[in-house]
């Protein structure tokens, strides 16, 4: 077992790129408490941990010294971080890979050709009880991929094809936003739908800064995380531009089954008239929808409802609409339009 | 004092009493009214333009414009003041601008309320007062027609003037419309011979205030039935008086002087009578003879569409091509139908044949005809002079079918197609597309009349129009001004053209598409008031007067330029979108297209209806666009491509010589409006071209434009034959894609696969796709270019010219044109044709072995590679296609160097080929022309020789050249480090191909990232790894950039020259700089653009500002369209990055134009494509003499040395913000001087405060007392205390934000660098400069 890493260690790093990381061992292990991992994992002998963006490790130490999992594996490619490892986990229970975790070769690299970290496949009706993934995507950049992994999950392929596998994830405050954002809430989002439809996804903690603020007061309430200070996490210095304030999530996947590609088409083109009502945004489907769905959907107040008020079932329901649409667009047609200058 | 003369006589005398006092006092007004007197100079004085002076070469040279530019400085502090006061000023153009748009519109609905109240508007406008006489003018003649007695004419004018205007007195135009009315009253009341009329007549003449002459300018207002009265019946004006064009019409009828010349003219008229005939309709009520004439000339421009037919290609005696089955062919097709010739026109060719007895009109009643077959055919130079002026006149009237839009033919044709497909049965209404469209314009036109209904009962009711709020309905009377058929038509048109524009791959961004319908709609209002107004004039003409039809061309010609000129009025952008939309919205209500569908639950067919088009939004690149998309059915219908070519037929090349450019927006075609500068949205630009043309001072631009203007082509009808042979066999030939219907696309992997893998099938789909439609689009380009060049088959036909705003100049016609590609290029040829001639013969075969690709070795080494290959040439000729050696297709230029073959092959037919007619034109290119320039600004010599502007006896090769000292370099850093590989790879791989691109864009500054793209193109495939590809290119790419600045040197150093200017300037701003936006201590906005003059006098302008939208609500959704009025703070980066390539583009673009016009003067033809000059074989020699002795003249001034000069005159008493080190003494002094002023002032001081006291230092040092120019050279400010701090510190003690401090320096150019010792007249001698 390791000692906890001590600010003085943890000086030794200069570089963060834009992400920020907790460092404190009493949050983290309140963070843990509040988590209640074993339920899910029990006495985790069985357990894989693939921690990607691990940064300093902090966060992993602390997890490996409290659940002692079978494998534990860090992937990172920042040299600032790597070489941080070598010279200070010299001898650990930590497996370590310098793949990219940004690039998707990285983990058919690591799976199914150096066959390093191979988790268990478990049927989806549980949360799979042998792989957790951790991992930190703060700088306000990774956003794009947060939303990919999400994405993941619906479409059952990456890391998700094991099963449903818990995540937890330190992503921007921004983000967390959007992805918890309510019905109705200014802030919802495609992303919203997608989190609330494809998984069941907490707040677990978060740093007490502006963006904070902006939080819908209904979901702290709901999921009361833990506050965090800027003086238990890295970098200490802050300016303006790289405060990166940031949320824990974490993101269990549900078992759903729907028709994933007429689903995805109609919330994002629904989705970018967040506030016009169904009636006049439904012609965006393609033309005609609206004169299709007028004649499915009889109830005038539910049309003149607008797609940030929808919910994740809602959704739903306007994708088997659309699905019986004998003249929608061709969608393998839409995907390859080519781009074409101004 | 003027104004108050004029004000104090105004107003408590009689209307009459007041205008003769003002003649008197007239006189000696100069300035009042120039505007006007402007706009009629073009008439009263084309008689007065100068002739091209050769002598001028050296003055023309010199800067005199801003000699000129000091007087009108006062329009340009526009464009330097602060953000504020541009906005300011700006607004008021804007106000201006809309409210003449309305007023324009109203009046044409005869709206006279509200058009009152719309001038009341506009005169309110403080800065718009001194022309707003034109306004009234505009009105006044508008209304005059009602008026039944003169007295109640005048009594409205005296009322208006005294009580609403009481600023404004009539001018010219004024009493030229008292003049017209009078005339129309009398007669219709039998009082012409009236003592009273004359009387009256009598006083409004005497109150021209320039004399009688400019009244009787007005030819849009006077009729040539009153000048006849007024000249002839009356004796009140001398023949002196008229305008030069109508001039000889009136006197020529009194003398009958013309009987001599009746033989030919009448014979010509025949020819071109179709249409004249019927503009001389005479007509009791003005707007119905307007009206009647108008469709009649519509009609007979239609007459020559048969569209009882299918839109077919017109008749030609060559292989038809398989075109592509899209709307934009048909429509291209349709313009091109104006080529055709009509019975009729057929039957004239050939009375005028019998009649005539030079019997030029060779004309075989089978064939159809071919008028560059008939001209060759002709013997002697008088028959081929009479035979080209006889077809110039011939296509007058062809030419305005090719130009004016043919809306109502298109409607005909979908009804036409409708009813067919309606005999024919249900299914093929629902197919054919013209149906569709009729229906839809069915559907469409009652709800447009319901529409337009509305706003004329919101017209009716509301009369007020107010400055400054322009309410919704304001847009209702733009609705009023087409008919509502047309307007159909036009939307419907415009929606599918742009089909596929803006990024939208199933349709269009609404923006864009509501702006095109309304400017659509714009156009085709001028189009029709041009009709009208060239129909106004000769109302009154005898219809029996044949004699006089070619004056009456004449003077038609020359209204049609004053009419063209005179638009100043453009729809604001809100009115086009609002428009536009009201029009795009009915159509999408209305559009709808059958649909077919699978009903998924049971797999069954269902057949259905959807609407054709649907508006919504989507995300692109990251931002949301209104977009109106196509129903994908429909889209297969358009097949999905690029309708680009347009209903603007407009846009053909000519069939008639160019309207010679005189002024800045005048020139080029006959019904539409170009403009000598193609810019968009920069009004500075268009300030100071307009300063520039109204000074005079661009005349040589002008005549260079009209050289390449005035070259007449025809279509190479053997390179036809072959090309449509390759076309329509559909295969891929050279860079001609063949046919493919459907991209094949890789499918789908499983929807669990691996990320990665889904995106690589992404990746790879979308490869397809655009190769799939790049494919496509080139050759629908491709097919209008051969549908174009097919109907010019044996036409004589024209290019109209005009300019980029560096000063390059470029065809108007987009499709087909000689810039275009080797096919394109190939596909035209001389219409003249000149004897080869020893000369020729050599030059031919050099052009020859230059287009196959060998142009790097003597020229006598070119000839003989010609000679060597006159097998494998013969071949190609003979056998184009499947000869044995199809050796022309191994060649850089394929389809040009076929047509050189076959010219080549024709002349050696000869017993003696010199005696062969050559049309092929021969181009002389120059060797990497930007660095040519380069060399001699900086005197380079190694750089001089390595661009061959020394005399040689083999060209040189400049890319050869820098990678053999890349290589050298390479060489050394081996030696020094034996480890470096990259270094080892090119030492054994580098070329010149993989150096060219870069040395060729590095004088048009071309960053290190874009070469290390080019290079990384050459050498990715050698690598493979893109990463290390990208490595090794960035690499040479550095290597290569050193080896440059090894041998240019000199070239070098002015770049960067160039660049620190362009830094400063654009750093600086004004010293009297509008003060009250510096208040607050904030730092002013930049707003100085680069501006310099080309040695043609043109001023360039470089436009690259900030961009600004403007927010516009339309019943489909809020636009944001750009605002053509705004004036933003520049783009320093742009302008920095594009002055350089531009200085140097605005230099080529002169010798080009200085050698046009000396070739034009040796008789030469004359084309160009930027810097390879064409003209024909024989005459390569003077060309290649004028085109050195141009470019010599050119840099026999020191140019930069002449910038430099011109910068320091024009940002004279500018500042410049700079930067500082704190620790310098400069600093110290400067912050001791602003503390002591602080402390004086009691607060910190600001820049507002700085620059007041550097004003007041230089007001000293300019003093005319010598105590107060000794007073201003002790005065120190903080501004004089940091001169020279730009030259004192180096970037490097710039750095960082926290140990430099920023200051005011007077601005300061750097010093130009020294020049090197090449001599330039060297270049005069040098064999391989252009080669």
């Amino acid at each position: 077992m390791l000692a906890p890493l001590t600010p003085k260690t943890l000086s030794e790093i200069k570089v963060f790129y834009k992400f920020r990381y907790l460092s404190s061992p009493e949050v983290l292990k309140k963070i843990f408490d509040r988590l209640r991992l074993e339920d899910t994992y029990g006495d985790c002998k069985d357990l894989k941990v693939l921690d990607l963006y691990p940064g300093p490790a902090q966060q992993s130490l602390i997890f490996n010294n409290r659940y002692h999992p079978k494998q534990h594996l860090l992937m990172d490619s920042r040299p600032q971080f790597t070489s941080f490892w070598k010279k200070n986990f010299k001898k650990s229970p930590f497996q370590m890979s310098t793949l990219n975790p940004y690039d998707w070769e990285s983990y058919l690299m690591l799976i199914d050709h150096q066959r390093i970290f191979m988790p268990e496949k478990q049927a989806r009706d549980h949360i799979n009880d042998k792989f957790l993934i951790m991992g930190n995507l703060t700088d306000k950049k990774m956003e794009g991929l947060l939303m990919q992994w999400y994405n993941c999950i619906g479409q059952k392929n990456w890391l998700q094809r094991f099963g449903r596998v818990k995540m937890l994830l330190w992503v921007p405050t921004s983000s967390a936003i959007k992805l918890l954002s309510p019905t109705y809430s200014t802030t919802r989002a495609k992303c919203s739908v997608v989190a609330e439809t494809f998984t069941d996804s907490k707040l677990i903690a978060l740093t007490q800064d502006d963006e904070s603020e902006l939080f819908d007061k209904k979901v702290i309430d709901k999921h009361n995380p833990i506050w965090i200070d800027y003086s238990s996490t890295l970098p200490l210095k802050i300016s303006k531009s790289t405060k990166s304030p940031m949320c824990l999530l974490e993101i269990d996947p549900s078992d759903v089954q729907l028709d994933k590609e007429n689903w995805d088409y109609i919330t994002q083109q629904l989705m970018i008239q967040k506030r016009t009502p169904l009636k006049e945004a439904l012609e965006s489907l393609g033309p005609g929808a609206s004169e299709f769905f007028e004649k499915e959907i009889k109830d005038n107040d539910f049309m003149n409802r607008w797609p940030q008020s929808l919910s994740a079932e809602e959704f739903i329901y306007l994708s088997d609409i659309y699905y019986r649409w004998p003249f929608k667009p061709d969608m393998f047609m839409n995907l390859f339009n080519p781009r074409q200058d101004d | 004092m003027l104004r108050q003369i004029t004000r104090t006589s105004c107003h408590s005398r009689t209307l009459s009493k007041r205008l003769l006092s003002l003649s008197t006092q007239y006189r000696c007004i100069t300035t009042k009214n120039g505007v006007l007197r402007e706009n009629m100079s073009i008439i009263s004085d084309s008689s007065t333009i100068q002739p091209p002076d050769s002598l001028l070469q050296k003055n023309f040279l010199r800067a005199n414009y801003l000699k000129n530019n000091k007087t009108i400085s006062n329009e340009f502090d526009l464009f330097t003041g602060t953000q504020h006061a541009v906005s300011l000023t700006m607004a008021d153009k804007r106000d201006v601008m809309s409210l003449w748009s309305l007023l324009e519109a109203c009046l044409q609905s005869n709206y006279i309320e509200r058009s009152f109240s719309i001038l009341k508007s506009l005169y309110e406008i403080e800065s718009h007062r001194k022309s707003f006489i034109d306004d009234y003018n505009y009105f006044f003649n508008h209304i005059a027609t009602r008026f039944s007695s003169v007295k109640e004419m005048s009594d409205r004018l005296q009322k208006d003037l005294t009580l609403h205007f009481t600023d404004i007195s009539p001018n010219d135009k004024t009493v030229a419309i008292l003049l017209n009315q009078t005339l129309r009253i009398t007669k219709k009341n039998g009082k012409l011979e009236d003592n009273s009329t004359r009387q009256n007549l009598e006083l409004f003449l005497t109150m021209s205030s320039s004399g009688l002459r400019k009244i009787c300018s007005n030819i849009d207002i006077l009729t040539l039935e009153d000048y006849k009265i007024l000249y002839s019946k009356m004796d009140l004006i001398k023949d002196y008086h008229l305008p030069n064009n109508i001039r000889e019409l009136i006197v020529g009828e009194q003398k009958n002087i013309l009987q001599d010349e009746m033989a030919n003219v009448e014979n010509i008229e025949r020819i071109g009578a179709t249409n004249t005939g019927t503009t001389t309709s005479s007509s009791s009520s003005n707007d119905t003879a307007v009206k009647e004439t108008t469709t009649q000339l519509q009609q007979d421009d239609s007459a020559t569409v048969r569209l009882d037919e299918d839109v077919k290609s017109i008749e030609k005696d060559a292989a038809k091509l398989v075109n592509v089955t899209t709307l934009g062919m048909r429509v291209i097709r349709h313009s091109l139908q104006g080529l055709s010739l009509s019975e009729k026109q057929n039957e004239l060719i050939s009375n005028f044949n019998t009649n005539s007895s030079s019997g030029v009109f060779n004309l075989d009643n089978k064939k159809p005809v071919n008028f560059f077959e008939m001209y060759k055919s002709l013997k002697t130079d008088e028959e081929k002079m009479l035979f080209e002026q006889n077809l110039e006149e011939f296509n007058q009237n062809r030419q305005q079918t090719l130009e004016v839009r043919a809306t109502d033919a298109a409607k005909e044709r979908w009804r036409h197609d409708f009813e067919e497909a309606k005999a024919r049965g249900d299914l093929s209404i629902q197919k054919s597309l013209n149906s569709k469209l009729w229906k839809w314009y069915n559907d469409m036109l009652p709800l447009l009349k319901e529409e337009i209904q509305d706003c004329k009962e919101n017209l009716d009711k509301k009369n007020v129009g107010s400055k400054h709020v322009l309410n919704r309905s304001d847009f209702a009377p733009y609705l009023t001004l087409v008919d509502p058929e047309k307007m159909c038509v036009i939307a419907i048109l415009e929606i599918l053209k742009l089909n596929s524009t803006g990024g939208i791959s199933e349709g269009m961004r609404t923006a864009r598409a509501v702006i095109s319908v309304g400017k659509a709609i714009e156009m085709e209002f001028r189009s029709e008031q041009l009709l009208k107004n060239e129909s106004y004039l000769l109302k009154d003409i005898n219809k029996k007067s044949n004699e006089f039809k070619q004056y009456v061309r004449n003077a038609k010609k020359s209204l049609r330029s004053l009419k063209l000129d005179e638009s100043k009025v453009i729809w604001p952008q809100a009115v086009r979108a609002k428009v536009g939309s009201i029009l795009i919205s009915i159509l999408l209500k209305v559009a709808r297209v059958p649909v077919e569908g699978k009903n998924p639950l049971n797999e069954e067919k269902v057949f259905g209806d959807a609407p054709a088009f649907s508006h919504s939004y989507q995300y692109h690149n990251g931002v949301k666009l209104g977009v109106i998309r196509i129903h994908p059915s429909l889209i297969n219908q358009l097949n999905g491509e690029r309708l680009f070519a347009s209903v603007q037929p407009q846009l053909l090349p000519m069939l008639v010589k160019p309207r010679p450019w005189v002024n800045w927006k005048s020139g080029g075609y006959y019904y539409s409006q170009s403009s000598l500068i193609r810019t968009k949205d920069s009004p500075e630009q268009m300030a100071y071209i307009e300063a520039a043309s109204r000074s005079n001072t661009i005349d040589k631009v002008y005549d260079g434009l009209n050289v390449l203007g005035e070259t007449s082509w025809t279509v190479n009808r053997k390179i036809f034959d072959v090309v449509s042979q390759v076309w329509n066999n559909g295969k891929p030939f050279l860079e001609i894609p063949g046919i493919q219907h459907e991209p094949e696309y890789i499918p789908r992997p499983s929807s669990d696969a691996d990320p990665s893998e889904i995106n690589t099938w992404k990746l790879k789909n979308r490869e397809i796709a655009n190769q799939f439609a790049s494919n496509r689009s080139m050759r629908c380009d491709m097919n209008y270019k051969l549908e174009i060049a097919r109907a010019f088959l044996g036409e004589k036909f024209y290019f109209p010219h005009n300019m980029d705003f560096r000063g390059r100049a470029y065809p108007l016609s987009p499709h087909f044109n000689h810039l275009g590609n080797d096919m394109s290029r190939s596909l035209l040829t001389f219409w003249k044709g000149k004897r080869l001639g020893a000369d020729g013969l050599r030059w031919l075969k050099v052009h020859l072995a230059n287009l196959y690709g060998i142009n790097k070795i003597p020229i006598d080494g070119r000839v003989e590679f010609v000679e060597e290959h006159m097998d494998e040439i013969r071949d190609s000729v003979d056998n184009p296609l499947d000869g044995k050696f199809k050796w022309w297709q191994k060649a850089d230029k394929p389809w040009q160097t076929l047509a050189t073959c076959i010219e080549l092959v024709e002349a050696l037919k000869l017993e003696n080929p010199e005696d062969f007619i050559s049309h092929q034109p021969v181009h002389q290119d120059g060797t990497c022309n930007g660095l040519q320039h380069y060399a001699a600004l900086g005197g380079d010599m190694v750089g001089a020789a390595q661009v061959n502007l020394i005399p040689d006896n083999k060209p040189n090769d400049v890319y050869m050249h820098v990678a053999n000292i890349v290589r050298a370099n390479l060489q050394k850093k081996i030696e020094n480090d034996p480890e470096d590989e990259i270094a080892k790879f090119f030492i054994e791989k580098l070329n010149r191909k993989i150096v060219k691109q870069t040395v060729m864009t590095h004088v048009y500054g071309v960053t290190l990232v874009g070469a290390t793209l080019q290079i990384d193109k050459q050498i990715h495939d050698m690598i493979g790894d893109r990463e290390v590809s990208l490595k090794y290119s960035k690499y040479l790419a550095k290597a290569v950039f050193e080896a440059i600045r090894q041998s240019f040197n000199g070239a070098h150093l002015i770049q960067d020259w160039l660049g620190e200017c362009c830094n400063r300037i654009s750093k600086s701003i004004r010293l009297d700089v509008d003060k009250s936006s510096l208040l607050q201590g904030k730092k002013p906005d930049f707003m100085t653009s680069i501006i310099w003059t080309t040695p043609l006098n043109m001023p360039i302008v470089q436009p690259y500002r900030e961009v600004s939208k403007k927010q516009v609500d339309t019943n489909l959704q809020t636009v944001f369209i750009s605002d053509p009025f705004a004036v933003n703070k520049i783009n320093a980066r742009r302008q920095k990055a594009g002055f350089p390539p531009n200085f140097i583009h605005s230099l080529d673009a002169s010798h080009m134009l200085m050698s046009a016009i000396k070739c034009r003067e040796d008789g030469l033809e004359f084309a160009s494509v930027h810097d390879s000059y064409w003209t024909h074989a024989s005459d390569i020699p003077t060309m290649n003499k004028n085109l050195r002795q141009q470019f010599v003249a050119l840099h026999e001034v020191d140019l930069i040395e002449r910038l430099k000069d011109e910068f320091d005159e024009r940002y004279k008493n500018y500042i410049q913000i700079s930067k500082i080190p704190k620790t310098s003494e400069m600093a110290s002094e400067i912050m001791a001087r602003k503390n002591l002023l602080a402390a004086e002032l009691g607060r910190p001081i600001t820049y507002a405060d700085e620059l007041k006291l550097e004003q007041k230092r230089l007001a000293l040092l300019n003093s005319e007392y010598e105590s107060e120019v000794k007073e201003g050279e002790q005065m120190v400010t903080t501004i004089s205390l940091a001169k020279g701090c730009e030259d004192l510190f180096t970037a490097e003690d710039r750095k960082g934000d926290r140990n430099v401090l920023t200051v005011l320096t007077p601005l300061d150019l750097p010093n130009i660098p020294a020049k090197g010792d090449f001599d330039v007249s060297n270049v005069n001698n040098s064999t391989y400069f252009f080669s």
